[in-house]
C-alpha cells in the first residue's frame, strides 16, 4: 500500500511538472492553427479555382497522414534545409500545419454556412474586402464555430502526448518513466488519463455552454 | 529527395510492404473488432438507462477524453500486470478496438436515435418484442447513416496504427523509422511512408465512393 502511495506521488509530482507543458503547447499551438484555418477557409471559399484546388490538397494530405508520422517529418525535414530549431518548436510547428487543416475545414463550412445577405448587403453599402471580412464576415462566423474550435482544442490536447517522440518531456513521457521504475501501470496512467480528461471536460464543458449562446447570436438575439 | 525517396522505397520494399500489411490487418482486425463493441455499447446505451447505461457513458466518454497513446500504454504496460501477456501487435490491436469501439457506439447511437419514435411504437403495438424491435426495426434503419461514418472510422483506424509504432510493431512509421536507422535518410524515408498513407487513404475514399453509388441506400429511406 505504501509503494503504491509513493508511487502515486511520485506519478503527482510529475503531472504537476509535466502539465503545464501539455497546456503551454496546446495554447501557443491553437493561435497559429486558428489563423492558418482562417487564411485556408478563406482560400477556400475564394472564386479563384486554383487556390480552392491548393487548399484542398494541403487538407486531404493532413487528413489522411497521422500526426505521429508527420511530427517526425518536420523534425528530420527541417534541418535538412539549414533550419535547426530544437524539440518545442519543431512540435508547435507540427501541431499547427496539422490543426491548421482541420480548422480549414471548420471555416470553410462556417463561411458558407453565413447568410449571403450579409456580405450582399456590405458590398451594397461599399465596404472593401478587407473591412467586409473584419467586420461583418468573420466575426460572425467565429463566433458560430466556437465550439467546433474547441473541440479542435481538445484534439490538440489529446495530439500533445504524442510529441514525446522528438524528445520534449510532457506527462505521458514522464509517467512512462514512472511506470518502468516502478511497475505500477494502473496507479500511473490512472492518474495520467484524469489529467487528460480534466482539461478535456472542461474544454467540452466551455464548448457545450459557449453553443448555447453561439445559436442565440447566430439567430439573432 | 523525392528521387532519394523512390529509391529508398524500392531498396527496403521488404520492410515497407511489411509495414503496409501490418498496418491494414491491425486496422482491418480493430475495425470488425470495434463495430462489434460499437454496436453492444450503442445499442446498451440506447436501451437502458439503468446502471449498465451509465458505465457504458463513462467508458465513451473517458476514450474521447484521453489521448490514444495513455490507452495504448494503459494495455501495453496493464495487462502484464494483470499476468496476462499478449504481443505487441495484438495490444494495439485491443488498443484500437477498445478507443474506436467508443466512438462507433455513438454513431451507432446517433442513428438510432434519429430514427423517429412511432417506429419504436409501431413495433411495440405490434408485439415485437426488444431483441426484434432492434434487430428488424430499427438497426436496419440506422444502417444507412451509421455506415458511411464507419467507413470514415476506418481511415481514422489507418492513421491510429502509427500510435503501435510507440509499442514496436513494424508499421508504416515505424518501417519509415526503421530505414531511417539503417541509411541515416531521415526525411526520404518518412516522405515514403507519407505517400503510403496518402496512398492507402486515397484508394479507401475511391471504395467508400464505389460503396455508396453501389449500395442503394435511397431505397431504404423514409419518405
Amino acid at each position: 500500500m505504501s509503494e503504491i502511495l509513493s508511487t502515486a506521488s511520485d506519478a503527482f509530482r510529475l503531472i504537476v511538472t509535466g502539465l503545464p507543458i501539455v497546456l503551454l503547447l496546446t495554447f501557443v499551438s491553437f493561435f497559429p492553427a486558428l489563423g492558418i484555418g482562417i487564411l485556408g477557409g478563406l482560400l477556400a471559399s475564394s472564386r479563384v479555382r486554383a487556390l480552392r484546388f491548393l487548399v484542398g490538397i494541403y487538407v486531404y494530405i493532413f487528413r489522411s497522414t497521422p500526426f505521429l508520422m508527420f511530427i517526425f517529418l518536420v523534425y528530420y525535414g527541417l534541418p535538412e534545409f539549414g533550419i535547426d530549431i530544437g524539440p518545442v518548436a519543431t512540435a508547435i510547428i507540427a501541431l499547427s500545419l496539422s490543426h491548421g487543416a482541420y480548422m480549414t475545414e471548420i471555416i470553410r463550412g462556417g463561411l458558407g454556412s453565413l447568410d449571403k445577405g450579409q456580405n450582399e448587403a456590405a458590398i451594397a453599402l461599399g465596404f472593401s474586402l478587407f473591412q467586409r471580412l473584419r467586420d461583418i464576415t468573420l466575426p460572425q462566423t467565429l463566433m458560430a464555430i466556437i465550439p467546433s474550435l474547441l473541440g479542435q482544442a481538445i484534439l490538440i490536447v489529446k495530439d500533445t502526448s504524442l510529441v514525446s517522440v522528438v524528445g520534449i518531456s510532457e506527462i505521458t513521457r514522464l509517467g512512462r518513466e514512472v511506470v518502468i521504475r516502478t511497475n505500477e501501470p494502473f496507479v500511473v496512467f490512472s492518474l495520467l488519463a484524469l489529467t487528460y480528461f480534466a482539461v478535456c471536460f472542461v474544454l467540452e464543458t466551455a464548448a457545450r455552454k459557449l453553443e448555447v449562446k453561439a445559436r442565440l447570436v447566430i439567430s439573432g438575439h | 529527395m523525392l528521387s532519394d525517396a523512390y529509391d529508398l522505397f524500392w531498396q527496403y520494399q521488404d520492410t515497407y510492404l511489411a509495414g503496409v500489411r501490418n498496418a491494414l490487418t491491425a486496422a482491418g482486425l480493430g475495425l470488425v473488432l470495434a463495430l462489434m463493441v460499437g454496436l453492444l455499447v450503442g445499442m446498451v446505451r440506447f436501451t437502458s438507462r439503468g446502471r449498465l447505461g451509465k458505465a457504458m457513458a463513462v467508458y465513451v466518454s473517458l476514450v474521447r477524453n484521453t489521448p490514444l497513446l495513455v490507452q495504448v500504454y494503459f494495455i501495453y504496460f496493464g495487462l502484464p500486470a494483470l499476468g496476462l501477456t499478449l504481443s505487441a501487435f495484438w495490444t494495439g490491436v485491443l488498443a484500437l478496438t477498445f478507443n474506436s469501439g467508443a466512438y462507433i457506439s455513438e454513431m451507432v447511437r446517433g442513428g438510432l436515435n434519429a430514427i423517429p419514435k412511432g417506429q419504436t411504437e409501431a413495433a411495440l403495438a405490434l408485439g415485437l418484442n426488444q431483441r426484434l424491435l432492434l434487430a428488424k426495426v430499427l438497426l436496419p434503419q440506422a444502417a444507412p447513416t451509421v455506415l458511411p461514418a464507419v467507413t470514415g472510422q476506418f481511415v481514422q483506424l489507418i492513421k491510429d496504427t502509427s500510435l503501435l509504432y510507440t509499442i514496436a510493431v513494424l508499421e508504416i512509421t515505424k518501417a519509415a523509422d526503421d530505414v531511417g536507422n539503417e541509411t541515416y535518410q531521415f526525411l526520404p524515408a518518412y516522405l515514403v511512408s507519407c505517400v503510403l498513407y496518402i496512398g492507402i487513404c486515397v484508394v479507401l475514399n475511391l471504395l467508400v465512393d464505389l460503396y455508396e453509388s453501389r449500395a442503394g441506400f435511397s431505397k431504404h429511406k423514409r419518405a
